[in-house]
C-alpha cells in the first residue's frame, strides 16, 4: 500500500510518532463528529452539523504538517485538521452549542469557528472565496517582511468551479505565494456529482493550467496524505511556489446531518474510494505493531470522556447576552474603538 | 428525580416539524445518552430523534403518524440529580414558562444568566413576514426572548434612522407597558389576533341591507325542525354561490382561485375566541336537513370538542353578531376567505304596505357581507347580498 521510501522512513522514530499523533486526531475528530451529530438531533444544536467522516486522513495531514505562525483555512469536513493545528475540543464544543465563552461567543454558530489572529480563519461558506483571503495574508506577510510561514486552504471539488477558485489560484501563481491548495475530492458538491462539474480527466489539470505544482494522493489512506501534503508544504516553506494536492475520496456521511445522502452512487461506496480512512489507518498501525489493541482500547476510552467531560461542561456555561455582548467585530474590535460616528446597531457594550 | 424532556430538534434549515413514525424503545426502558429513541419523518428525509441524556425514559407523549413542531415536548427522561446538574440540564415543568406571567421582566439586567440550552425551541419568524419594517437583529433577538412579534411594535414611534424603532425605544416602551396591569392572553387569543393580522393585508369593504324575516318565522310555525335565521342566511349563502361561485374566488397573484365545494363556515363564541366551524357541501342538502348537523357542530364548538375535520376548509363564513343585540356590525373574512355574511339582530320595523295604503309592522333583520375589495367591487357584492335576501324570503324553497 505504501511506497518503499515511506516504508524505509517509517523505521524513523519521529515519522512513527507523527503518524500515531494523527491518528489520535482522527479518532478524536470522527468521536466528535458523532458526538455532534447526537446532540443534534437531541436539539441541543442549532443551525447545520457538518461531519468529516471519511476525510480526516487528508485532513489531519493538513493540520499536523503546519507549524505554529502559519495559516489555515479549513473547510467544513476539517475536525481533525483544526484539531492538529492546534483548536481545543472546547473551543469546537463551544461554538457548536453557542457558549458566550467560545471563541465566537455565540455570536457565529457551529463550522464558522476560527482565531484569525492565531492563524486559524472562520471559513466562508462558498470556499473558492477562502482562497484570496489566504492570499492576502500571505501578501501582507511579505510585505512585512515576515518569511518562512505557508497558508493552507482546504477545499471541496465543487470550490474548483467557481470562478474564485480560478482568479486566486492564478493570483498565487503569479505571486508565487507559499499557498497549499488541498482539494479534497470527495464525489459530490452537496448532491452534484463529478460528471457534472468538470468535464477534465483529473482536478490536477487545472493548476497545471496556471503553472502550479500539484500532486495527486489516495485521500483514503493516512501514510500517503502526510507525506504528500508534508513534501507540499516543505517545498511551499522554501519558496518552491503554491503548491496544489488533489485527494480523491469518498464523503462518507450526508453534506450535512439533515442529509441522508440516499443520492450516492451505492458502488462508489464498495469502490476503493469508499474505503474508511480511520479504519484503514488502524488496520495498517496494528498489522505493523505500532499500536495494540489495548492501547487503542484506552486511547478510546480517553477520547470518549474527554469528549464527554467537554459537552457536560458547556452545556453549564452561559448562553450569550446580546444586552452585554460587544457588537464590533471580534478579532479586529480595535479598529471600531474611538468611531464616534457610528450609529445605528453597534452601540458599545452595555454596563450590566 | 429529574425530567429531562425529549424534544423535536430541527433537522433542517426549513424544517419546522416532523412527522413521529415509530418509537424505537418504550417507557421504562433504560436509555444511554445519544441513544436513539424516536424515528420520525420530515418532508425531505427519515431521521431519529436521540437522548439528551442517561436515564430511565418515562414517557412519549406525541402521537404516532401526528406532526410536531421544532421544539415540542416528545417525552421525559428521569435522570439521576448528578446527571442533570453535570450536564446543566433544564427540567420539566421548564422554568421558562414563568417568563410568560412576567413578560416584561428584562432578563439581560442583573438577572440570572441563561444556561447555553436547546436554541430550537419554536422557529424564530421572519419579522417582515408579519408586516413590520426592518428591526436589527438585536431588537429581533430581545424581542423573541419576550415572545412579542413586530405588530407589538405598532404603537412605538421610532426614533432611529428612517424611522426604525431602535432597541432603546423598545426598551421605554416595555418600561412604560410595566406599569400597567399585565395578564397572559389565552392561545386562543393570540391565534385570533394572528387571524386578524393576517386578513387585514387586505383591503376590506362592507355593504348591507335589511330583509324582512315574517316568512322565515312563518315557516318556523310549520315546519319540523325548526331552522333559525342564521342557519338559513347559511343555506342561502351556500344556493347563491352554488349559482355562481366567482365571489367566493381568492385572488392569489394575478389570478383567483375558484372554490372547489361550497363548504361554508359559520361563527360560534366560546371561551375567550371565536370558533369556526363547518358544513361540507352546504348547497347540496335542503336548509332542514341542515339543522341537525347545524345543532350537533354548535354544541360541540361550545365545548371546544369539535373534530379536526369539522374546522378549516371554508370558502365563506356566516356570522351572527344579532345574538349580541346588535343591529350592525362590520366582520372582518378568515384570512383564507374573501367573504363573510353578517347577520344583525331582528326588531320591528314599518314597512309601507302600498296595498294597503298604509305602514304596517314586519320583523327585519340586517344582513352584512363583507368582501375582499380585490376580488369584488360594491355592485357585484351587492347582487350577492339581494339574492341572498331574495332566497331568504323563500324559506320553504331552499
Amino acid at each position: 500500500m505504501s511506497p518503499p521510501v515511506l516504508e524505509a522512513r517509517a523505521e524513523n522514530a519521529a515519522f512513527r510518532k507523527t503518524i500515531l499523533a494523527a491518528f489520535r486526531f482522527m479518532l478524536l475528530a470522527r468521536l466528535l463528529d458523532d458526538k455532534f451529530a447526537a446532540l443534534y438531533r437531541a436539539g441541543k444544536i442549532h443551525g447545520g452539523v457538518f461531519l468529516g467522516r471519511g476525510q480526516e486522513a487528508l485532513s489531519v495531514s493538513i493540520g499536523i504538517s503546519l507549524k505554529k505562525n502559519d495559516i489555515f483555512a479549513p473547510l467544513i469536513r476539517d475536525a481533525a485538521g483544526r484539531l492538529a493545528f492546534g483548536e481545543t475540543v472546547l473551543d469546537a464544543v463551544r461554538t457548536h452549542m453557542g457558549s458566550a465563552l467560545g471563541p465566537m461567543r455565540g455570536r457565529d454558530g457551529n463550522v464558522h469557528r476560527g482565531k484569525p489572529l492565531e492563524g486559524s480563519l472562520p471559513m466562508i461558506s462558498h470556499l473558492g472565496a477562502m482562497i484570496s483571503v489566504v492570499n492576502g495574508m500571505l501578501f501582507a506577510r511579505r510585505l512585512q517582511n515576515r518569511h518562512g510561514t505557508v497558508g493552507a486552504a482546504s477545499i471541496g471539488d465543487g470550490a474548483t468551479s467557481t470562478g474564485a477558485f480560478h482568479e486566486a489560484l492564478n493570483q498565487a501563481a503569479v505571486e508565487k505565494l507559499p499557498l497549499v491548495l488541498v482539494v479534497a475530492d470527495n464525489q459530490y458538491a452537496y448532491s452534484t456529482p463529478t460528471s457534472k462539474q468538470f468535464a477534465c480527466e483529473s482536478l490536477a489539470d487545472r493548476a497545471i493550467g496556471y503553472g502550479v505544482e500539484v500532486q495527486n494522493v489516495d485521500g483514503t489512506d493516512l501514510f500517503a496524505c502526510l507525506k504528500t501534503l508534508g513534501e507540499a508544504v516543505l517545498r511551499a516553506r522554501h519558496g518552491g511556489g503554491p503548491q496544489m494536492v488533489v485527494a480523491r475520496l469518498l464523503r462518507l456521511c450526508g453534506h450535512g446531518e439533515h442529509d441522508t445522502a440516499d443520492y450516492v452512487d451505492p458502488k462508489l461506496k464498495n469502490s476503493p474510494l469508499g474505503r474508511d480512512c480511520l479504519k484503514a489507518a488502524e488496520e495498517t498501525l496494528l498489522r505493523r505493531e505500532w499500536l495494540d489493541a489495548s492501547t487503542l482500547a484506552s486511547m478510546r476510552r480517553e477520547v470518549v470522556r474527554e469528549i464527554d467531560e467537554t459537552v457536560a461542561q458547556v452545556q453549564r456555561e452561559p448562553a450569550p447576552d446580546p444586552f452585554a455582548e460587544n457588537w464590533t467585530a471580534i478579532s479586529c474590535g480595535h479598529l471600531a474603538e474611538g468611531d464616534e460616528g457610528n450609529q445605528g446597531d453597534n452601540m458599545p457594550a452595555r454596563k450590566s | 428525580m429529574p425530567l429531562i424532556p425529549i424534544i423535536m430538534p430541527q433537522l433542517g434549515e426549513s424544517i419546522a416539524e416532523a412527522n413521529i413514525v415509530s418509537y424505537l424503545v418504550q417507557p421504562g426502558q433504560e436509555v444511554a445518552a445519544d441513544q436513539n429513541l424516536i424515528e420520525v419523518e420530515t418532508n425531505k428525509a427519515t431521521m431519529t430523534v436521540t437522548s439528551p441524556c442517561t436515564g430511565r425514559l418515562m414517557d412519549l407523549t406525541g402521537r404516532l403518524q401526528q406532526s410536531y413542531p421544532v421544539g415540542a415536548v416528545l417525552g421525559h427522561i428521569e435522570a439521576s440529580l448528578q446527571e442533570a446538574a453535570r450536564l446543566g440540564l433544564d427540567v420539566a415543568p421548564v422554568a421558562k414558562s414563568g417568563d410568560a406571567e412576567h413578560p416584561a421582566t428584562p432578563a439581560g439586567n442583573g438577572g440570572s444568566h441563561a444556561r447555553v440550552q436547546p436554541t430550537v425551541r419554536g422557529l424564530p419568524v421572519p419579522a417582515n413576514a408579519r408586516g413590520a419594517s426592518y428591526l436589527s437583529p438585536r431588537l429581533k433577538a430581545r424581542m423573541t426572548e419576550l415572545g412579542l412579534h413586530a405588530a407589538d411594535l405598532s404603537g412605538v414611534a421610532g426614533s432611529g434612522a428612517a424611522g426604525r424603532v431602535t432597541v432603546e425605544d423598545f426598551e421605554k416602551f416595555i418600561a412604560l407597558l410595566e406599569k400597567q396591569k399585565i395578564s397572559d392572553a389565552s392561545s386562543m387569543r393570540v391565534s385570533v389576533a394572528d387571524a386578524m393580522r393576517r386578513s387585514w393585508t387586505r383591503p376590506i369593504a362592507h355593504v348591507g341591507m335589511p330583509v324582512c324575516l315574517d316568512p322565515l318565522f312563518a315557516y318556523r310555525k310549520v315546519s319540523r325542525p325548526k331552522p333559525g335565521p342564521a342557519l338559513c342566511a347559511l343555506r342561502a349563502l351556500a344556493v347563491a354561490l352554488a349559482e355562481n361561485s366567482a365571489p367566493a374566488g381568492r385572488l392569489v397573484g394575478s389570478k383567483i382561485v375558484h372554490p372547489s365545494a361550497i363548504d361554508i363556515g359559520f361563527a360560534v363564541e366560546a371561551e375567550d375566541g371565536v370558533l369556526v366551524p363547518v358544513i361540507r357541501q352546504a348547497d347540496k342538502k335542503s336548509l332542514n336537513d341542515l339543522v341537525a348537523p347545524y345543532n350537533e357542530l354548535v354544541a360541540l364548538a361550545r365545548e371546544r370538542k369539535l373534530p379536526v375535520n369539522a374546522t378549516g376548509g371554508s370558502i365563506a363564513t356566516v356570522t351572527n353578531f344579532g345574538t349580541f343585540g346588535l343591529e350592525w356590525a362590520t366582520p372582518i373574512p378568515l384570512p383564507e376567505q374573501t367573504l363573510v355574511l353578517g347577520m344583525g339582530a331582528a326588531r320591528h320595523e314599518p314597512h309601507w304596505d302600498s296595498v294597503k295604503a298604509q305602514f304596517v309592522p314586519i320583523m327585519e333583520a340586517n344582513l352584512t357581507l363583507s368582501f375582499d375589495h380585490r376580488v369584488l367591487d360594491g355592485g357585484a357584492a351587492g347582487r350577492l347580498l339581494q339574492r341572498i335576501g331574495e332566497l331568504m324570503r323563500e324559506p320553504e324553497k331552499l
